[in-house]
């Protein structure tokens, strides 16, 4: 479960992380569980929770280091020193990107971009983007699907179109 | 009517039994409260939707992530008004104001009337200050141009006598 999440090799050391993690919090919570359901959902859910944090802080921790400039520093001595601030490179390329996430957004209905920012940036569960908007959760379900899918198609898109002439001046 | 607080089962099961992409979006946003138990445990245990679960939960962080940048950027560009600032600028003042206005006492009583003359006064001299400003400006641009011309006549002169000097040497 965690491997097919994750989609990597089960060998993978953040695949055995997430299930050493995933039987450690087991072994914590199975005290506390009072119901006699049985513990085989009960642990892969645990499972995929712990699988999908691990995935989540992944994207959390690329999005928050930037991306990679085109150079990895290894010939030049500058780029080996320590710093905090990303290459201008990277920099300009963060900033095209926010340019085309904001086209993107731009371009969605504006539903679907409330609903999207009051879920990601607002932290709003589908419960409470309901009773904001004032529609059933299924609606809710169906912006948040549609909204994603088309916003990852854009940026996809866009970041193909942007790679393209990078490419073609290699 | 209430609304439903979980999903219509017509949402969850693709026709081909396993669960939509509706049930995979909502187990990656932790929104497992609004499934039925039957659909979690089929996207857990089945490998075919623990794939697509994957392969969504990346596009879902990807997104995610460039959402709150984007935000974190547009706050960040829209300087908010230094309202608290102005507010406690404004405060001070109006102490300071009500401060010296206790220390001078009674004095105060004739700011009214003090303002009034100044007023009058202004009206009564802003005509003839106008009616002069032409001729100032006139008498500014001639002595201007006096003192170019003296300052010209004092150069060459003192040039004269310098190069007179030299020939006598």
């Amino acid at each position: 479960m965690v491997a097919r999440i994750l989609r990597r090799a089960k060998d993978d050391p953040d695949v055995q992380d997430c299930t050493h993690e995933t039987l450690k919090r087991v072994m914590e919570q199975k005290e506390r569980r009072h119901d006699d359901s049985p513990l085989l959902p009960w642990v892969l859910g645990v499972a995929r929770h712990v699988a999908l944090d691990a995935l989540r802080s992944e994207y959390r921790r690329r999005a928050r280091s930037g991306p990679a400039g085109p150079s990895d520093g290894r010939d030049d001595p500058i780029q080996l020193l320590p710093s905090h601030e990303a290459s201008p490179e990277a920099q300009a390329s963060e900033r095209q990107r926010m340019h085309e996430v904001g086209k993107a957004l731009a371009a969605l209905p504006r539903e679907q971009k409330e609903v999207l920012l009051a879920l990601h940036v607002e932290g709003l569960s589908y419960r409470e983007v309901a009773a904001r908007f004032d529609v059933p959760i299924g609606t809710v379900g169906t912006w948040v699907l549609r909204g994603r899918e088309t916003l990852a198609q854009a940026l996809e898109r866009a970041e193909t179109h942007a790679a393209r002439p990078r490419k073609e001046n290699t | 009517m209430t609304k439903p607080s979980r999903y219509p089962r017509g949402l969850i099961w693709r026709p081909d039994g396993h669960v939509s992409d509706w049930v995979l979006s909502a187990l990656i946003d932790g929104q497992d409260d609004l499934l039925l138990e039957d659909a979690v445990a089929h996207a857990d245990s089945c490998d075919e939707c623990g794939a697509r679960l994957g392969l969504m939960a990346s596009a879902a962080f990807s997104v995610g992530e460039d959402l709150r940048l984007w935000s974190e950027e547009q706050l960040a560009e829209r300087v908010p008004f230094p309202a608290r600032a102005f507010s406690a600028v404004a405060l001070l003042i109006a102490l300071a104001g009500a401060g010296l206005i206790a220390a001078r006492g009674p004095a105060w009583l004739e700011l009214p009337h003090k303002l009034i003359t100044f007023w009058r006064w202004s009206r009564a001299l802003g005509p003839v200050a106008s009616e002069r400003l032409d001729a100032l400006t006139l008498a500014f641009g001639w002595l201007g141009l006096l003192s170019i011309v003296l300052g010209a006549l004092a150069v060459a002169q003192r040039s004269s006598f310098s190069s007179e000097q030299g020939s006598q040497s």
